[in-house]
Protein backbone atom coordinates (compact mmCIF):
# COMPACT_ATOMS: atom_id res chain seq x y z
CA UNK A 1 0.00 0.00 0.00
CA UNK A 2 2.76 2.44 0.95
CA UNK A 3 4.64 1.67 -2.27
CA UNK A 4 1.51 2.23 -4.38
CA UNK A 5 0.77 5.42 -2.46
CA UNK A 6 4.26 6.75 -3.03
CA UNK A 7 4.26 5.85 -6.70
CA UNK A 8 0.77 7.23 -7.40
CA UNK A 9 1.64 10.43 -5.56
CA UNK A 10 4.82 11.00 -7.55
CA UNK A 11 3.15 10.06 -10.84
CA UNK A 12 0.38 12.61 -10.37
CA UNK A 13 2.40 15.37 -8.74
CA UNK A 14 4.91 15.34 -11.62
CA UNK A 15 2.21 15.80 -14.24
CA UNK A 16 2.88 19.22 -15.76
CA UNK A 17 -0.68 19.68 -17.04
CA UNK A 18 -2.07 19.38 -13.54
CA UNK A 19 0.00 22.36 -12.43
CA UNK A 20 -0.82 24.30 -15.59
CA UNK A 21 -4.56 23.77 -15.13
CA UNK A 22 -4.43 24.73 -11.45
CA UNK A 23 -2.38 27.83 -12.26
CA UNK A 24 -4.88 28.91 -14.91
CA UNK A 25 -7.86 28.32 -12.65
CA UNK A 26 -6.33 30.19 -9.70
CA UNK A 27 -5.65 33.05 -12.12
CA UNK A 28 -9.33 33.02 -13.14
CA UNK A 29 -10.30 32.93 -9.47
CA UNK A 30 -8.10 35.96 -8.77
CA UNK A 31 -9.40 37.86 -11.78
CA UNK A 32 -13.15 37.21 -11.56
CA UNK A 33 -14.09 35.69 -8.23
CA UNK A 34 -14.40 38.62 -5.86
CA UNK A 35 -14.02 36.38 -2.80
CA UNK A 36 -10.49 35.08 -3.21
CA UNK A 37 -8.77 38.47 -3.24
CA UNK A 38 -10.88 40.16 -0.57
CA UNK A 39 -11.65 37.12 1.62
CA UNK A 40 -15.26 38.10 2.02
CA UNK A 41 -18.51 36.57 0.89
CA UNK A 42 -21.09 39.24 0.36
CA UNK A 43 -22.30 40.51 3.71
CA UNK A 44 -19.78 38.90 6.03
CA UNK A 45 -16.52 40.80 6.33
CA UNK A 46 -13.26 39.22 7.38
CA UNK A 47 -12.92 41.07 10.66
CA UNK A 48 -10.46 38.81 12.44
CA UNK A 49 -7.99 36.08 11.56
CA UNK A 50 -10.37 33.27 12.41
CA UNK A 51 -13.24 34.60 10.27
CA UNK A 52 -10.90 35.25 7.35
CA UNK A 53 -9.61 31.67 7.37
CA UNK A 54 -13.08 30.20 7.91
CA UNK A 55 -14.26 32.14 4.85
CA UNK A 56 -11.26 31.06 2.77
CA UNK A 57 -12.47 27.45 2.91
CA UNK A 58 -15.89 27.97 1.22
CA UNK A 59 -14.29 30.33 -1.30
CA UNK A 60 -11.92 27.54 -2.35
CA UNK A 61 -14.46 24.75 -1.97
CA UNK A 62 -16.97 26.34 -4.33
CA UNK A 63 -14.96 25.92 -7.50
CA UNK A 64 -11.61 24.24 -6.98
CA UNK A 65 -12.95 20.71 -6.29
CA UNK A 66 -14.09 20.68 -9.93
CA UNK A 67 -10.44 20.81 -11.01
CA UNK A 68 -9.51 18.30 -8.34
CA UNK A 69 -12.23 15.83 -9.33
CA UNK A 70 -11.71 16.13 -13.08
CA UNK A 71 -7.95 15.65 -12.76
CA UNK A 72 -8.54 12.53 -10.65
CA UNK A 73 -11.20 11.04 -12.90
CA UNK A 74 -8.86 9.12 -15.21
CA UNK A 75 -6.59 7.62 -12.53
CA UNK A 76 -8.37 4.31 -12.02
CA UNK A 77 -9.60 3.58 -15.54
CA UNK A 78 -6.18 4.46 -16.90
CA UNK A 79 -4.66 1.26 -15.48
CA UNK A 80 -7.09 -0.84 -17.43
CA UNK A 81 -6.70 1.11 -20.65
CA UNK A 82 -2.93 0.84 -20.56
CA UNK A 83 -3.17 -2.82 -19.57
CA UNK A 84 -0.95 -2.44 -16.52
CA UNK A 85 -3.64 -3.71 -14.15
CA UNK A 86 -3.11 -7.24 -15.46
CA UNK A 87 0.60 -6.94 -14.71
CA UNK A 88 -0.02 -5.46 -11.28
CA UNK A 89 -2.47 -8.27 -10.48
CA UNK A 90 0.38 -10.77 -10.78
CA UNK A 91 2.38 -9.02 -8.06
CA UNK A 92 2.02 -10.20 -4.48
CA UNK A 93 0.59 -6.78 -3.52
CA UNK A 94 -2.83 -7.04 -1.94
CA UNK A 95 -5.59 -5.62 -4.14
CA UNK A 96 -7.32 -3.69 -1.38
CA UNK A 97 -4.01 -2.23 -0.30
CA UNK A 98 -3.29 -1.21 -3.87
CA UNK A 99 -6.66 0.49 -4.21
CA UNK A 100 -6.27 2.39 -0.93
CA UNK A 101 -2.73 3.37 -1.85
CA UNK A 102 -3.88 4.58 -5.24
CA UNK A 103 -6.75 6.54 -3.70
CA UNK A 104 -4.66 8.21 -1.01
CA UNK A 105 -1.65 8.81 -3.24
CA UNK A 106 -3.54 10.29 -6.19
CA UNK A 107 -5.84 12.36 -3.95
CA UNK A 108 -2.92 13.72 -1.94
CA UNK A 109 -0.99 14.65 -5.07
CA UNK A 110 -3.97 16.34 -6.71
CA UNK A 111 -4.62 18.24 -3.49
CA UNK A 112 -1.04 19.63 -3.40
CA UNK A 113 -1.73 22.60 -5.73
CA UNK A 114 -5.04 23.14 -3.92
CA UNK A 115 -3.15 23.22 -0.63
CA UNK A 116 -0.52 25.52 -2.10
CA UNK A 117 -3.14 28.03 -3.28
CA UNK A 118 -4.92 27.85 0.07
CA UNK A 119 -1.86 28.38 2.22
CA UNK A 120 -0.41 30.98 -0.14
CA UNK A 121 -3.58 33.03 0.36
CA UNK A 122 -3.35 32.46 4.12
CA UNK A 123 0.30 33.60 4.12
CA UNK A 124 -0.55 36.72 2.13
CA UNK A 125 -3.17 37.48 4.76
CA UNK A 126 -0.68 36.92 7.59
CA UNK A 127 1.90 39.24 6.00
CA UNK A 128 -0.59 41.92 4.91
CA UNK A 129 -2.55 42.03 8.16
CA UNK A 130 0.26 41.07 10.54
CA UNK A 131 -1.76 38.35 12.27
CA UNK A 132 0.31 35.17 12.57
CA UNK A 133 -2.51 33.40 14.41
CA UNK A 134 -4.24 33.09 11.02
CA UNK A 135 -1.80 30.31 10.08
CA UNK A 136 -2.98 28.17 12.98
CA UNK A 137 -6.59 28.79 12.01
CA UNK A 138 -5.75 28.00 8.39
CA UNK A 139 -4.36 24.59 9.37
CA UNK A 140 -7.34 23.85 11.63
CA UNK A 141 -9.89 24.88 9.00
CA UNK A 142 -8.07 22.94 6.30
CA UNK A 143 -8.05 19.73 8.31
CA UNK A 144 -11.64 19.99 9.51
CA UNK A 145 -13.40 21.52 6.51
CA UNK A 146 -11.41 20.94 3.35
CA UNK A 147 -9.94 17.47 3.94
CA UNK A 148 -13.24 15.60 4.56
CA UNK A 149 -14.81 17.25 1.50
CA UNK A 150 -11.84 16.40 -0.69
CA UNK A 151 -11.70 12.79 0.57
CA UNK A 152 -15.32 12.26 -0.48
CA UNK A 153 -14.93 14.08 -3.82
CA UNK A 154 -11.79 12.05 -4.55
CA UNK A 155 -13.56 8.74 -3.96
CA UNK A 156 -16.43 9.90 -6.16
CA UNK A 157 -14.06 10.90 -8.95
CA UNK A 158 -12.26 7.56 -8.83
CA UNK A 159 -15.44 5.48 -8.73
CA UNK A 160 -17.57 7.36 -11.28
CA UNK A 161 -15.59 6.64 -14.47
CA UNK A 162 -15.86 2.88 -13.82
CA UNK A 163 -19.54 3.11 -14.72
CA UNK A 164 -19.34 5.44 -17.71
CA UNK A 165 -16.81 6.98 -20.10
CA UNK A 166 -14.65 9.61 -18.33
CA UNK A 167 -15.98 12.29 -20.69
CA UNK A 168 -19.56 11.65 -19.60
CA UNK A 169 -18.45 11.44 -15.99
CA UNK A 170 -16.88 14.89 -16.15
CA UNK A 171 -20.10 16.35 -17.55
CA UNK A 172 -22.16 14.65 -14.84
CA UNK A 173 -19.65 15.66 -12.16
CA UNK A 174 -20.03 19.33 -13.08
CA UNK A 175 -23.82 18.93 -13.16
CA UNK A 176 -23.68 17.23 -9.75
CA UNK A 177 -21.52 19.97 -8.30
CA UNK A 178 -23.74 22.70 -9.70
CA UNK A 179 -27.13 21.16 -8.83
CA UNK A 180 -26.35 19.29 -5.62
CA UNK A 181 -23.62 21.31 -3.95
CA UNK A 182 -23.40 24.99 -4.81
CA UNK A 183 -26.86 26.02 -6.04
CA UNK A 184 -29.03 27.51 -3.29
CA UNK A 185 -31.99 25.22 -2.50
CA UNK A 186 -34.28 28.18 -3.11
CA UNK A 187 -33.60 27.89 -6.84
CA UNK A 188 -33.74 24.13 -7.25
CA UNK A 189 -34.93 21.71 -4.59
CA UNK A 190 -31.78 19.63 -4.08
CA UNK A 191 -29.68 18.38 -1.16
CA UNK A 192 -27.21 21.25 -1.52
CA UNK A 193 -25.83 22.73 1.71
CA UNK A 194 -27.07 19.65 3.56
CA UNK A 195 -25.18 17.23 5.75
CA UNK A 196 -24.26 15.05 2.76
CA UNK A 197 -22.91 17.81 0.54
CA UNK A 198 -19.13 18.24 0.60
CA UNK A 199 -18.78 22.04 0.67
CA UNK A 200 -18.47 22.18 4.47
CA UNK A 201 -21.06 24.68 5.66
CA UNK A 202 -21.63 22.58 8.75
CA UNK A 203 -18.06 23.20 9.89
CA UNK A 204 -18.31 26.87 9.00
CA UNK A 205 -21.44 27.48 11.08
CA UNK A 206 -21.43 24.53 13.46
CA UNK A 207 -17.87 24.35 14.69
CA UNK A 208 -16.51 27.82 13.87
CA UNK A 209 -19.81 29.70 14.27
CA UNK A 210 -18.92 32.19 11.55
CA UNK A 211 -21.00 35.38 11.71
CA UNK A 212 -23.25 34.08 14.49
CA UNK A 213 -24.13 35.96 17.64
CA UNK A 214 -23.65 34.43 21.08
CA UNK A 215 -26.17 31.63 21.61
CA UNK A 216 -27.51 31.88 18.04
CA UNK A 217 -27.89 28.61 16.13
CA UNK A 218 -27.64 28.41 12.35
CA UNK A 219 -30.58 26.50 10.87
CA UNK A 220 -29.91 25.50 7.26
CA UNK A 221 -33.49 24.25 6.95
CA UNK A 222 -34.90 27.74 7.42
CA UNK A 223 -32.02 29.78 5.98
CA UNK A 224 -33.48 29.52 2.48
CA UNK A 225 -37.11 29.23 3.48
CA UNK A 226 -38.05 32.60 2.02
CA UNK A 227 -38.18 31.15 -1.49
CA UNK A 228 -38.00 27.40 -1.03
CA UNK A 229 -41.54 26.26 -0.48
CA UNK A 230 -40.88 22.56 -0.91
CA UNK A 231 -38.20 21.72 1.65
CA UNK A 232 -37.94 18.17 0.26
CA UNK A 233 -34.45 17.68 1.63
CA UNK A 234 -34.79 19.48 4.92
CA UNK A 235 -34.55 16.18 6.79
CA UNK A 236 -30.89 16.26 5.68
CA UNK A 237 -30.40 19.70 7.17
CA UNK A 238 -30.23 19.49 10.96
CA UNK A 239 -29.25 22.60 12.89
CA UNK A 240 -25.53 23.37 12.67
CA UNK A 241 -23.88 22.56 16.01
CA UNK A 242 -20.41 21.21 16.84
CA UNK A 243 -21.96 17.74 17.02
CA UNK A 244 -23.54 17.93 13.55
CA UNK A 245 -20.30 19.37 12.21
CA UNK A 246 -18.47 16.27 13.42
CA UNK A 247 -21.31 14.13 12.05
CA UNK A 248 -20.81 15.81 8.66
CA UNK A 249 -17.09 14.95 8.69
CA UNK A 250 -17.87 11.36 9.72
CA UNK A 251 -20.47 11.08 6.96
CA UNK A 252 -18.00 12.35 4.36
CA UNK A 253 -15.50 9.70 5.45
CA UNK A 254 -18.16 6.99 5.55
CA UNK A 255 -19.40 7.89 2.05
CA UNK A 256 -15.83 7.87 0.73
CA UNK A 257 -15.26 4.43 2.27
CA UNK A 258 -18.54 3.15 0.84
CA UNK A 259 -17.54 4.34 -2.63
CA UNK A 260 -14.14 2.68 -2.31
CA UNK A 261 -15.82 -0.55 -1.19
CA UNK A 262 -17.96 -0.40 -4.33
CA UNK A 263 -14.86 0.10 -6.45
CA UNK A 264 -13.27 -2.92 -4.75
CA UNK A 265 -16.39 -5.02 -5.40
CA UNK A 266 -16.41 -3.90 -9.01
CA UNK A 267 -12.78 -4.99 -9.33
CA UNK A 268 -13.57 -8.35 -7.71
CA UNK A 269 -16.44 -8.91 -10.11
CA UNK A 270 -14.33 -8.24 -13.19
CA UNK A 271 -11.31 -10.15 -11.92
CA UNK A 272 -11.97 -13.36 -13.78
CA UNK B 1 -20.62 6.91 -51.31
CA UNK B 2 -17.37 7.88 -49.64
CA UNK B 3 -18.64 10.94 -47.75
CA UNK B 4 -21.58 8.93 -46.47
CA UNK B 5 -19.25 6.22 -45.16
CA UNK B 6 -17.08 8.80 -43.48
CA UNK B 7 -20.05 10.46 -41.80
CA UNK B 8 -21.56 7.21 -40.57
CA UNK B 9 -18.14 6.26 -39.23
CA UNK B 10 -17.84 9.56 -37.38
CA UNK B 11 -21.31 9.13 -35.87
CA UNK B 12 -20.14 5.84 -34.40
CA UNK B 13 -16.80 7.34 -33.35
CA UNK B 14 -18.40 10.27 -31.52
CA UNK B 15 -18.69 7.97 -28.50
CA UNK B 16 -21.56 6.92 -26.28
CA UNK B 17 -21.12 9.94 -24.02
CA UNK B 18 -21.55 12.50 -26.78
CA UNK B 19 -24.52 10.60 -28.20
CA UNK B 20 -26.26 9.97 -24.88
CA UNK B 21 -25.82 13.35 -23.18
CA UNK B 22 -28.06 15.51 -25.47
CA UNK B 23 -31.15 13.24 -25.15
CA UNK B 24 -30.58 13.26 -21.39
CA UNK B 25 -30.63 17.05 -21.53
CA UNK B 26 -33.89 16.94 -23.50
CA UNK B 27 -35.28 14.49 -20.97
CA UNK B 28 -34.33 16.82 -18.11
CA UNK B 29 -36.13 19.71 -19.82
CA UNK B 30 -39.21 17.55 -20.45
CA UNK B 31 -39.25 16.25 -16.87
CA UNK B 32 -38.89 19.78 -15.53
CA UNK B 33 -41.92 20.87 -17.59
CA UNK B 34 -44.01 17.80 -16.81
CA UNK B 35 -43.29 17.97 -13.08
CA UNK B 36 -43.95 21.70 -13.02
CA UNK B 37 -40.41 22.56 -11.92
CA UNK B 38 -40.38 19.93 -9.15
CA UNK B 39 -42.38 22.27 -6.95
CA UNK B 40 -39.87 25.14 -7.07
CA UNK B 41 -41.03 28.73 -7.16
CA UNK B 42 -42.44 29.52 -10.64
CA UNK B 43 -39.80 32.13 -11.45
CA UNK B 44 -37.02 29.81 -10.28
CA UNK B 45 -38.39 26.93 -12.35
CA UNK B 46 -38.54 29.07 -15.51
CA UNK B 47 -35.02 30.25 -14.79
CA UNK B 48 -33.78 26.65 -14.34
CA UNK B 49 -35.31 25.74 -17.72
CA UNK B 50 -33.41 28.62 -19.27
CA UNK B 51 -30.21 27.41 -17.56
CA UNK B 52 -30.75 23.94 -18.99
CA UNK B 53 -31.10 25.38 -22.50
CA UNK B 54 -28.42 28.04 -22.33
CA UNK B 55 -25.79 26.17 -20.32
CA UNK B 56 -26.57 22.49 -20.92
CA UNK B 57 -25.64 22.36 -24.58
CA UNK B 58 -22.33 24.28 -24.15
CA UNK B 59 -21.22 21.92 -21.38
CA UNK B 60 -21.87 18.79 -23.46
CA UNK B 61 -20.40 20.13 -26.67
CA UNK B 62 -17.43 21.78 -24.98
CA UNK B 63 -16.32 18.71 -23.05
CA UNK B 64 -16.90 16.48 -26.09
CA UNK B 65 -14.74 18.79 -28.22
CA UNK B 66 -12.04 18.96 -25.57
CA UNK B 67 -11.72 15.19 -25.26
CA UNK B 68 -11.68 14.47 -28.99
CA UNK B 69 -8.05 14.81 -30.02
CA UNK B 70 -5.87 11.74 -29.87
CA UNK B 71 -8.55 9.34 -28.74
CA UNK B 72 -8.17 7.23 -31.87
CA UNK B 73 -6.26 4.01 -31.95
CA UNK B 74 -3.38 3.77 -34.38
CA UNK B 75 -3.37 7.49 -34.85
CA UNK B 76 -0.08 7.25 -36.73
CA UNK B 77 -1.80 5.27 -39.42
CA UNK B 78 -4.70 7.67 -39.62
CA UNK B 79 -2.34 10.61 -40.01
CA UNK B 80 -0.94 9.06 -43.19
CA UNK B 81 -4.40 8.76 -44.77
CA UNK B 82 -5.37 11.17 -47.57
CA UNK B 83 -8.20 12.58 -45.42
CA UNK B 84 -6.53 15.08 -43.14
CA UNK B 85 -6.96 14.46 -39.43
CA UNK B 86 -8.25 17.93 -38.69
CA UNK B 87 -11.10 17.56 -41.14
CA UNK B 88 -11.90 14.23 -39.48
CA UNK B 89 -12.01 16.04 -36.14
CA UNK B 90 -14.22 18.78 -37.54
CA UNK B 91 -16.59 16.19 -38.98
CA UNK B 92 -16.77 14.47 -35.61
CA UNK B 93 -17.36 17.79 -33.89
CA UNK B 94 -20.10 18.59 -36.40
CA UNK B 95 -21.82 15.31 -35.53
CA UNK B 96 -21.77 16.16 -31.81
CA UNK B 97 -22.80 19.76 -32.42
CA UNK B 98 -25.57 18.77 -34.79
CA UNK B 99 -27.00 16.13 -32.49
CA UNK B 100 -26.84 18.41 -29.45
CA UNK B 101 -28.37 21.20 -31.54
CA UNK B 102 -31.31 19.03 -32.60
CA UNK B 103 -32.01 17.99 -29.01
CA UNK B 104 -31.64 21.50 -27.59
CA UNK B 105 -33.81 22.99 -30.33
CA UNK B 106 -36.49 20.42 -29.55
CA UNK B 107 -36.15 21.29 -25.85
CA UNK B 108 -36.42 25.04 -26.46
CA UNK B 109 -39.40 24.51 -28.78
CA UNK B 110 -41.05 22.59 -25.96
CA UNK B 111 -40.32 25.36 -23.48
CA UNK B 112 -41.71 27.99 -25.87
CA UNK B 113 -44.79 25.91 -26.74
CA UNK B 114 -45.72 25.28 -23.12
CA UNK B 115 -45.50 28.98 -22.31
CA UNK B 116 -42.59 28.75 -19.85
CA UNK B 117 -40.46 30.96 -22.09
CA UNK B 118 -42.90 33.88 -21.71
CA UNK B 119 -42.64 33.68 -17.92
CA UNK B 120 -39.01 34.76 -18.19
CA UNK B 121 -39.86 38.41 -18.69
CA UNK B 122 -37.47 39.99 -21.18
CA UNK B 123 -36.20 36.78 -22.80
CA UNK B 124 -35.38 37.12 -26.51
CA UNK B 125 -38.19 36.25 -28.89
CA UNK B 126 -38.40 34.77 -32.37
CA UNK B 127 -35.66 33.04 -34.30
CA UNK B 128 -32.86 34.88 -32.48
CA UNK B 129 -33.96 33.09 -29.31
CA UNK B 130 -31.99 30.12 -30.60
CA UNK B 131 -28.81 32.17 -30.22
CA UNK B 132 -29.36 31.70 -26.48
CA UNK B 133 -27.70 28.32 -26.65
CA UNK B 134 -26.01 28.39 -30.07
CA UNK B 135 -23.48 31.14 -29.30
CA UNK B 136 -22.16 29.74 -26.01
CA UNK B 137 -22.20 26.20 -27.43
CA UNK B 138 -20.06 27.16 -30.42
CA UNK B 139 -17.78 29.22 -28.18
CA UNK B 140 -17.23 26.37 -25.72
CA UNK B 141 -16.67 23.88 -28.56
CA UNK B 142 -14.07 26.14 -30.16
CA UNK B 143 -12.37 26.75 -26.82
CA UNK B 144 -12.37 23.00 -26.09
CA UNK B 145 -10.73 22.19 -29.38
CA UNK B 146 -8.22 25.02 -28.98
CA UNK B 147 -7.36 24.15 -25.37
CA UNK B 148 -6.80 20.49 -26.10
CA UNK B 149 -4.63 21.37 -29.10
CA UNK B 150 -2.66 24.00 -27.19
CA UNK B 151 -2.20 22.04 -23.95
CA UNK B 152 -1.85 18.74 -25.80
CA UNK B 153 -3.95 17.03 -23.18
CA UNK B 154 -7.62 16.16 -23.26
CA UNK B 155 -7.79 15.87 -19.47
CA UNK B 156 -6.44 19.38 -18.98
CA UNK B 157 -8.79 20.82 -21.60
CA UNK B 158 -11.91 19.13 -20.19
CA UNK B 159 -10.98 20.20 -16.66
CA UNK B 160 -10.50 23.80 -17.76
CA UNK B 161 -13.83 23.82 -19.55
CA UNK B 162 -15.62 22.29 -16.61
CA UNK B 163 -14.09 24.91 -14.33
CA UNK B 164 -14.91 27.77 -16.68
CA UNK B 165 -18.50 26.62 -17.04
CA UNK B 166 -19.02 26.56 -13.30
CA UNK B 167 -17.11 29.81 -12.73
CA UNK B 168 -19.31 31.55 -15.30
CA UNK B 169 -22.36 30.22 -13.51
CA UNK B 170 -21.15 31.43 -10.13
CA UNK B 171 -19.42 34.70 -10.97
CA UNK B 172 -21.01 35.52 -14.34
CA UNK B 173 -23.01 38.33 -12.76
CA UNK B 174 -19.72 40.08 -11.91
CA UNK B 175 -18.82 40.05 -15.63
CA UNK B 176 -21.93 42.11 -16.39
CA UNK B 177 -20.54 45.14 -14.56
CA UNK B 178 -17.75 45.82 -17.05
CA UNK B 179 -18.77 46.80 -20.62
CA UNK B 180 -15.95 44.71 -22.16
CA UNK B 181 -16.44 41.51 -20.16
CA UNK B 182 -20.19 41.93 -20.62
CA UNK B 183 -19.66 41.12 -24.29
CA UNK B 184 -18.03 37.75 -23.63
CA UNK B 185 -20.19 36.61 -20.73
CA UNK B 186 -21.28 33.11 -21.75
CA UNK B 187 -24.56 32.78 -19.92
CA UNK B 188 -25.75 36.34 -20.32
CA UNK B 189 -29.40 35.41 -20.82
CA UNK B 190 -29.72 33.59 -17.52
CA UNK B 191 -27.76 36.33 -15.77
CA UNK B 192 -30.25 38.92 -17.01
CA UNK B 193 -28.07 41.08 -19.20
CA UNK B 194 -29.74 44.32 -20.31
CA UNK B 195 -31.80 43.56 -23.48
CA UNK B 196 -29.87 46.01 -25.72
CA UNK B 197 -26.56 44.30 -24.84
CA UNK B 198 -27.86 40.82 -25.51
CA UNK B 199 -27.41 40.66 -29.29
CA UNK B 200 -23.92 42.26 -29.27
CA UNK B 201 -22.91 39.73 -26.61
CA UNK B 202 -24.16 36.79 -28.72
CA UNK B 203 -22.46 38.07 -31.87
CA UNK B 204 -19.17 38.73 -30.06
CA UNK B 205 -19.26 35.17 -28.78
CA UNK B 206 -19.77 33.86 -32.32
CA UNK B 207 -16.90 35.99 -33.64
CA UNK B 208 -14.49 34.96 -30.88
CA UNK B 209 -15.53 31.35 -31.37
CA UNK B 210 -14.51 31.67 -34.99
CA UNK B 211 -11.13 33.06 -33.93
CA UNK B 212 -10.57 30.25 -31.44
CA UNK B 213 -11.56 27.65 -34.02
CA UNK B 214 -9.15 29.19 -36.55
CA UNK B 215 -6.34 29.05 -33.98
CA UNK B 216 -7.20 25.42 -33.21
CA UNK B 217 -7.27 24.61 -36.93
CA UNK B 218 -3.79 26.11 -37.29
CA UNK B 219 -2.39 24.19 -34.30
CA UNK B 220 -3.92 20.92 -35.52
CA UNK B 221 -2.01 21.24 -38.78
CA UNK B 222 1.07 20.20 -36.83
CA UNK B 223 0.90 16.40 -36.74
CA UNK B 224 3.63 16.18 -34.16
CA UNK B 225 1.44 18.14 -31.78
CA UNK B 226 -1.34 15.59 -32.21
CA UNK B 227 0.92 12.59 -31.74
CA UNK B 228 2.88 14.02 -28.83
CA UNK B 229 1.42 15.42 -25.67
CA UNK B 230 0.16 13.61 -22.66
CA UNK B 231 -0.94 10.07 -23.14
CA UNK B 232 -3.37 9.61 -20.32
Amino acid sequence: MIATLRYEFLMQVRRPVMWIVYALTVAVLLATGPGFSTLSLGGSDARDAKTAMVLLAPIMMTLMPIVYGCMLADRLVRDRRLGVDAVLDTTPADRTGRLVGKYLGACAATAVPFLAAYFARALVYVVAEGRPSALGWAVAVFVTTVVPGLLFTGALALAGPLLMPPMLFRVLFVVYWFCFVVIPPSVLPSPSYSIISPEGDYMRYGLYREGLAEGEVYRPSTAYAALDETGYFNFLRPDATPATALLWAALMLALALALLALVRLHAARTES
Amino acid sequence: MRPFDLWSHEIRRAGPGALAAPPVLLLAITLMIVCNGFGAHEGSAAWMLLVLIEAGAPLVVGIAAASMIGSDRMLELQLTAPTSYRSTLLRRLAVTLGWTGVCTMAGSALVIATGWWDRLGDAPQGLSAQLTWLSPALWMAALGLFASAALRSGVAATTLLAFLWLAEQMFGAALQENPVTRLISLFATTQKITPEDWLPNRLTLLATALLLAAAAWYLLGDTERILGGEKE
